[in-house]
């Protein structure tokens, strides 16, 4: 086998520079060439909104690179979050409660609804506690502390995100070749990119990171299915609310970021620019792969947009070829993308179907049948978002289960009551002796 | 909205004792209080039971703890022996043997994988084995145990273990531990089912002394021939013979040779494979073949002429169809344990399928309107398990250079399924190791297994390059130094169980061995 000697990487917004800089670390050492081309298209690749949020495990991201978390913050007038105001209910970062007999918290609150006890489910989240008013803090490391049950993420400004993405690969020998994209020879494999001056490239693995139009995957004949449960298709900039936390109302999102707010709504038909929600059949054919909306779109929620492009990576790494451009890498690589992709997909439809404003993939379906009925929270293999996340829409939306976990039934009820008074008053003490979000060190600055 | 309490189910049935109905009743009654949920027993003393799987899996450890066993207690009464692992011989080729270990091999260099760095190192002369890197493996070969240590950083703690015991003496010792929470046992054969009418649901099991024992559960752990799940409801059974052929084994206890090994040996055979259990107070011995390839008493001569000890029994023979149940749980019966399907205990995964099964019952326990939901959410991850157990399992056959009989001839060039092909084809090219959500042999396991039966990657991680020469070699050269070490410093496994749990059996056992 030979190693890799090029990667061409087409695109110019965060999908593309987020490919370079990851590769261009993981790949140090190895004299595996790796050259961006701008496709000539705005830049927005990967995120329809013009901020983004990020969850927790993308500082895994960032620590690998090198880049520490403060100048993340600061170069891209980022903003930490705990949880996303959904209006009536928060999706927080972190479980509600704590398991107590290897029972799931929300079954205790079933129970108490059983019995009478209608609780704000809000109020057994720490990170939903914190959004709520407006308090940070970073969790610690002792498992026995309540401030260890939660983590937190960041807001980020996507171009200025994408400008410090490039600035570190550039600083690690990622080359700019000149001018744009013209024309793609495709086929079963790429052969080279022409474009408005200077000669073809040639690489030996291509990514496409030139968003929804795909400009090299569409010569793949890799046909773009649009989801058939999906039906948003515009975005369009609104007019900026003041907003400390992030906050998602049906028509869109709202963004803090250092120095104000970035909105932006999603609407079916009118106004904005268009999308279609989708993804490709495959997301590696032959020797290129298709990342960020080259790969698939999907309207903006709970910072899948960077998740996705962050697991793209780590499974490229994991399954990285030679020049022999393996079909049975490429084909584990595709089974384990779309998965990924499709299990993100019906997280982002979770709450338009508990709404009735759209109809669910058969596996959310069962997700939902098995919730409605007994609180359990169906996880298939490749999930992005955890227990804790579904749990939080599902209760949110109004969806209790019909049954608790009878294991509960065997326990002292006066006891139970008891401790669960208890952890809520903890946790409610623990949030209202934290900072407020302004004044935490590391966020110089208040949102306009 | 409708309320737990509205729709309970009261009673639970559990139809048969045997290791299968005494695990479920354990696990039931250390979680429901007996006012709650009645747990009825019902086994016969004239039914014989199967003792299923001698040798267990590391998981059953978290069974123990939840149950809140005692570990030493345990060992003693079930005259258990540790397991590291397991010794496959002769399987790829004759004279050819591997461990497969509870534990892992090197630890993952440069965010690559060892197995990469392995793969690198051995295409550039480096004739190691990969046992020189693995902690229980050596452990294995020294016969040598210790516990691992809690401390993750050291070498020490880079293994599990799982235990080879008397499945007879488990099953007493869950019976005795069910009791005290509150299940009733009752003694005497089934004769008669009674199904409701109009919904076919299983109402009572009707006893040869003519009592009638009701339930609104039942489980059904009466063995091969599933009494509720197969003959009152007929739910099916999908055949996987023809991909693991085996179809008999005979069983036969023996007398110790020598000292007990920390591990369980499986014996490549003409026509299937031997087993050796061994425990505190004798050896387990088994010769699982296929009829279609060796008579019944061939592979009964085969098995007496590899003893090596006096055997303790008559030798046992037992028939099976591999293969599932098409619908481990139908109407109010949920059948675990051999009722449930049948996997050859290759990879000793009996009692962890039984203990699995329970843990999801538990997750999925019905109330009185036994919506179909649950029964097929139960289905659908059971039916998973098996098939992935399955697809391992088929590993073992499918992946040798063995042409000496038929039976080998046909497992190396059967079809196996898609499901195994990719997985194989994955590892062959890049030594890449597929891993699920759901699915209980994890990266090591497939690892041993692949190496051990002649599947050696031509690629590997490129990644793995960012590691100079130097550099690797120094450190697989310090870590095989560090297994080394460790190993040499623990007693002899013999010498650890007189100390922390001898036998209470006095008198051996004249049961024969087990499946």
């Amino acid at each position: 086998m030979a190693r890799l000697k090029s990667i061409l990487i087409c695109g110019s917004g965060v999908a593309a520079w987020f490919m370079a800089a990851g590769l261009s670390k993981a790949l140090e050492g190895q004299n595996c060439r790796i050259t961006v081309l701008d496709d000539g298209a705005e830049g927005d690749s990967a995120c329809l909104g013009r901020a983004v949020l990020t969850l927790p495990s993308l500082r895994a991201f960032h620590s690998v690179l090198g880049i520490p978390e403060d100048q993340v913050i600061r170069a891209t007038r980022a903003w930490p979050y705990t949880a996303l105001n959904m209006g009536s209910y928060h999706i927080g970062i972190g479980d509600h409660g704590a398991r107590l007999n290897a029972v799931a918290f929300h079954h205790f609150m079933t129970w108490r609804r059983q019995h009478g006890q209608i609780d704000n489910i809000d109020a057994f989240s720490i990170p939903a506690l914190m959004s709520a008013q407006g308090k940070f803090t970073r969790p610690v490391n002792d498992p026995n502390s309540v401030l260890s049950g939660f983590s937190y993420g960041l807001v980020l400004d996507v171009g200025r995100y994408s400008d410090l993405l490039r600035h570190y690969a550039l600083s690690r020998g990622v080359d700019v070749a000149e001018g744009c994209l013209t024309k793609v020879d495709g086929g079963a494999q790429i052969a080279s990119v022409h474009r408005d001056q200077g000669v073809p490239l040639t690489a030996d693995l291509y990514i496409d990171a030139t968003g929804a139009a795909a400009r090299l995957m569409s010569t793949m004949d890799v046909p773009f299915e649009a989801d058939p449960y999906l039906k948003a298709n515009r975005i369009r900039p609104a007019l900026p609310h003041d907003t400390v936390v992030p906050v998602m109302t049906a028509a869109g999102q709202m963004l803090p970021v250092m120095g104000g707010t970035i909105t932006d709504d999603v609407a079916t038909d009118g106004e904005g620019r268009a999308f279609v929600q989708g993804r490709r059949a495959q997301f590696w054919a032959g020797n290129v792969l298709a990342v960020g909306h080259a790969g698939g779109v999907l309207q903006p929620f709970m910072g899948h947009e960077l998740q996705l492009l962050h697991t793209s990576l780590i499974r490229l790494i994991g399954l990285f070829p030679d020049d022999g451009m393996s079909a049975v890498l490429a084909g584990e690589y595709n089974r384990l993308m779309i998965q990924t992709f499709d299990r993100v997909r019906d997280f982002v439809l979770l709450p338009q179907v508990l709404r009735g404003q759209t109809e669910g993939s058969p596996e959310l379906i069962r997700k939902i049948t098995q919730f409605k009925s007994r609180g359990r929270v169906v996880m298939y293999d490749e999930e992005t978002y955890s227990e804790a996340f579904w749990v939080s829409v599902f209760l949110g939306e109004g969806v209790w289960p019909e049954r608790y976990d009878r294991i509960i039934d065997s326990m002292d009820f006066e006891r139970l009551n008891q401790q669960l008074i208890r952890m809520r008053d903890i946790m409610a003490r623990a949030v209202s002796n934290m900072p407020p979000l302004q004044s935490v060190a590391g966020v110089p600055g208040v949102p306009a | 909205m409708s309320k737990n309490s509205d729709e309970k189910i009261k009673r639970i049935v559990i139809v048969g004792g045997g290791t299968a109905g005494w695990i479920a009743a354990a696990g039931l009654s250390s979680l429901y209080k007996s006012e709650d949920l009645s747990i009825r027993l019902v086994e016969s003393e004239a039914i014989g039971t199967v003792g299923v799987g001698e040798a267990t899996v590391p998981h059953i450890r978290h069974f123990n703890v939840k149950l809140g066993i005692d570990e030493r207690d345990f060992m003693q009464k079930t005259s258990a022996t540790f397991k590291l692992g397991i010794e496959f011989c002769d399987w790829n080729r004759k004279g050819q043997s591997y461990v497969h270990p509870f534990g892992a091999y090197g630890e993952p260099l440069g965010g690559v994988g060892f197995h990469h760095h392995w793969v690198r190192m051995r295409k550039r002369g480096d004739t190691r084995s990969i046992d020189e890197f693995s902690l229980p493996v050596k452990m294995s070969h020294m016969a040598r145990f210790a516990m691992p240590s809690p401390d993750m950083r050291s070498v020490e703690s880079t293994f599990s273990y799982a235990y080879q015991f008397d499945a007879g003496l488990y099953a007493a010792y869950l019976r005795s531990y069910a009791e005290a929470r509150g299940v009733v046992r009752t003694e005497g054969r089934i004769t008669g089912v009674t199904q409701n009418a109009q919904t076919g649901f299983v109402e009572a099991v009707v006893l040869e002394n003519g009592e009638t024992v009701e339930g609104d559960l039942f489980i059904d752990a009466s063995g091969f021939r599933g009494l509720l799940i197969e003959q009152t409801l007929k739910s099916g059974y999908e055949a996987w013979s023809h991909w693991l052929p085996c179809d008999r084994a005979w069983a036969v206890p023996c007398k110790a040779s020598d000292a007990n090994t920390p591990y369980t040996r499986a014996t490549a055979r003409d026509a299937g494979w031997q087993w050796r259990i061994p425990l505190q107070h004798r050896v387990g011995n088994g010769y699982v073949f296929s009829s279609g390839f060796l008579s019944e008493d061939a592979a009964c001569a085969t098995l007496m002429a590899n003893l090596e000890g006096a055997a303790q029994a008559e030798p046992k023979m037992l028939s099976f169809t591999t293969g599932v149940r098409k619908q481990q749980w139908n109407k109010n019966v949920v059948a675990i344990g051999l009722a449930s399907g049948f996997l050859e205990p290759l990879e000793s995964t009996s009692i962890h399928l039984i203990q699995l099964a329970v843990t999801n019952l538990v997750e999925m326990l019905p109330d009185m309107r036994f919506c179909d939901d649950d029964r097929d959410e139960f289905n659908r991850i059971m039916h998973l398990e098996y098939e992935r157990v399955r697809d391992f399992l088929i590993l073992h056959y499918h992946a040798t250079e063995r042409d000496d009989t038929p039976f080998w001839d046909y497992c190396r060039a059967m079809t196996i399924p898609d499901s195994l092909a990719y997985k194989m084809a994955l590892f062959r090219e890049r030594g890449v190791i597929v891993n699920y959500k759901d699915g209980f042999f994890l990266e090591p396991s497939w690892l041993a297994v692949y190496i051990g039966q002649g599947v050696i990657p031509e690629g590997y991680d490129p990644l793995s390059e960012r590691i100079s020469d130097e550099a690797l070699t120094r450190y697989m050269a310090d870590y095989a130094g560090k297994v080394s070490a460790a190993v040499q410093a623990m007693p002899s496994h013999a010498a650890f169980l007189e100390q922390y749990c001898p036998s209470a059996v006095v008198t051996r056992r004249a049961t024969a061995g087990a499946v």
